[in-house]
């Protein structure tokens, strides 16, 4: 794991939420570097967009302490906070132009005309919609309508731009492009980035850090490549992937004796424990012929999918998916399944990591 | 027959036609006074409702949640009552051995009885009573409109919750408010039990004389004349929210 930022833009420190009973945020603490993109990653219902409108100020927290650049700003309301927000339906006002959309937050600054009128076009420019001010959002393309609200949130110069969501109503070819355009704008204008989202393809492709949340904790918080490849719990690496891991159970030592399976040394000692393997699809190899340690299979059906061709197996009674290299081809059902020497071990019950027992 | 005349003692009709009744209205201060009245307690029955149903139907569209339905059969029951029981109840409520004025003195924060029947303040609170619906139904229709977060969007750009309100929320209601505005306005001119029960005779409205000309002094021709006068402020009514609408919807 990369150690985390030692400078700290924004401090959430102990936030704690709970609506009656339900508790949706348990004393959260996250560190945000300056200039940082972060992606608020999780599936829903895990408290991520309750995180992002506490630091937004439209929701209270019940305990714990937000600091943004040294401020104690836990109590501010949320129009003295300087935050920029965009919201997954952009929330638009519909009686404005664009343009009046973009000068909202520059005419609440009371700024003088004529800087308002620049800083508009200076956004409006931004995000590549300099000619549209005119127009009324519903005359907009739902891409158009989420740059105007990408627009209005940076014409006022935030401190932090916080996004809900930005991407799930778009469809996927416009969602690709639109990701690409949101890291390129961070990179030119460097504001410090939280962004939700549940979708894990596109947090791995865009953020900088990657902070896991489930069941309103922090599981993890990484960059991309140490998310993907040093999953901390089995449940990272279960949700991040597509496919994701393979979670795969391990069986008692005799249970592999009598189907022929000599585990590699570093899985053999876990056999009959309670320990499940994360099993990358790609890091598993199908073979026609035994290998060393390999583990007897069944394969069940070939998925084509464009660049890749994923095997759909089964082995000790577990399916699982590898990722077929281009150019092989299987013929036979029964098939040979090679695991990476050194897999990661999970806790069957607790989801804890258990090897490799530190880095590497 | 508002162009008709009826000679002083008769109940017979002339039928020439004649502009009389108009002019009658118009020359005496009684029934002028009585428009004016009536003018001055719609238009502030109008302004009441709106201020009373603007926070309450923005409430049942972004807060009531699983209550919304409850609350605006609540809102609704004195719609669907008629304009007897409900005014009937009124008369319990605010009369000066009623319920409020009870309560005051026991609690020892008045001495004297609050006179709220028989004078325009009882009529006022009866009207708006009545046509509150009327203001909120349309307004929770507008309201419900509204995209959601647009209240946070505003917030996070920098404005106080007054600034969301004036720049966000009435502009974007206003389609509601003036329909509101004007189904208020024209039920609180024409309505007819409630100032004659809470006004207790004391207080004349429009429609509380044409119903004495009608009714009691048998003057039909002159009684449609103040219908008829009723029906033209109507009208105007009806002309000018129809403009107001067309101009809230190109701005």
């Amino acid at each position: 794991m990369v150690p985390p930022p030692m400078t700290s833009y924004l401090k959430i420190d102990a936030i704690g939420k709970s609506y009656g009973t339900t508790r949706v945020l348990h004393d959260v603490r996250l560190d945000v570097a300056p200039g940082d993109f972060t992606v608020l990653l999780g599936p829903s219902g895990c408290g991520k967009s309750t995180l992002l409108r506490i630091i937004a100020g439209l929701l209270d927290s019940d305990s714990g302490k937000l600091v943004l650049q040294g401020d104690d700003i836990t109590a501010l309301p949320a129009w003295d906070r300087d935050i920029g927000l965009v919201f997954q339906n952009y929330a638009l006002f519909p009686h404005m132009t664009v343009a009046e959309n973009v000068a909202f937050g520059l005419d609440m600054r009371n700024l003088p005309k004529a800087e308002i009128k620049a800083r508009v076009a200076e956004a409006l420019d931004a995000v590549r919609l300099g000619d549209l001010g005119d127009r009324k959002p519903a005359a907009l393309s739902g891409g158009q309508q989420q740059r105007v609200a990408i627009a209005r949130a940076i014409a006022i110069k935030p401190r932090l731009l916080l996004l809900d969501e930005p991407l799930s109503n778009l469809d996927a070819v416009l969602r690709a492009s639109v990701r690409t355009e949101l890291r390129d704008l961070h990179d030119r204008t460097g504001i410090t980035t939280i962004m939700v989202t549940h979708d894990q393809a596109e947090a791995l492709s865009i953020a900088d850090r990657v902070v896991l949340m489930n069941e309103g904790r922090i599981v993890q918080n990484d960059t991309p490549e140490g998310i993907y490849r040093e999953p901390a719990s089995a449940f990272a690496a279960s949700f991040l992937g597509s496919p994701p891991a393979n979670l795969f159970p391990l069986p008692t030592a005799s249970a592999a004796q009598t189907t022929g399976w000599t585990p590699p040394p570093a899985v053999a000692g876990h056999l009959g424990t309670d320990a499940l393997l994360a099993l990358r699809p790609e890091a598993l190899k199908l073979t026609e012929e035994p290998t060393p340690h390999a583990l007897p299979a069944h394969l069940k059906r070939i998925e084509f999918q464009g660049a890749d061709r994923l095997a759909h197996v089964e082995a000790l009674g577990h399916p699982l998916i590898v990722r077929l290299s281009d150019d092989q081809t299987l013929t036979r059902p029964d098939v040979w399944l090679t695991l990476p020497d050194t897999p990661r071990v999970f806790s069957k019950t607790t989801g804890a990591l258990i090897a490799p027992a530190t880095k590497g | 027959m508002s162009i008709w005349s009826q000679p002083t003692g008769s109940l017979i009709v002339d039928p020439t036609p004649t502009i009389k009744n108009y002019a009658r209205i118009a020359g005496d201060g009684y029934y002028i006074r009585g428009l004016l009245r009536t003018l001055w307690l719609s238009l502030a029955t109008t302004a009441l409702a709106a201020l009373l149903a603007l926070p309450l139907s923005w409430w049942i569209v972004r807060r009531a949640g699983r209550f919304r339905g409850l609350i605006l059969t609540l809102v609704l029951i004195p719609m669907v009552c008629g304009a007897l029981l409900p005014t009937l109840g009124l008369m319990n409520l605010l009369g000066p051995l009623g319920v409020i004025n009870g309560t005051l003195k026991s609690l020892g924060l008045i001495d004297r009885s609050w006179k709220l029947l028989g004078n325009q303040t009882g009529i006022l609170i009866g009207l708006v009573h009545a046509f509150l619906p009327l203001m909120v139904l349309p307004l929770v229709s507008a309201l419900d409109r509204l995209p959601r977060d647009v209240e946070g969007a505003a917030m996070s750009l920098g404005a106080k919750r007054l600034q969301v309100w004036r720049r966000i929320i009435l502009p974007l209601s206003a389609p509601g408010l003036i329909a509101g505005s004007a189904l208020v306005f024209c039920a609180a001119l024409t309505s007819f039990v409630t100032p004659l029960l809470l006004g207790q005779g004391k207080v004349a409205t429009f429609a509380t004389m044409a119903y004495q000309q009608a009714s009691l002094v048998l003057d039909w021709p002159f009684a449609s004349a103040l219908a008829m006068v009723m029906l033209a402020i109507l009208a105007l009514i009806g002309t000018a929210a129809w403009g107001a609408q067309k101009w809230a919807a190109e701005t």
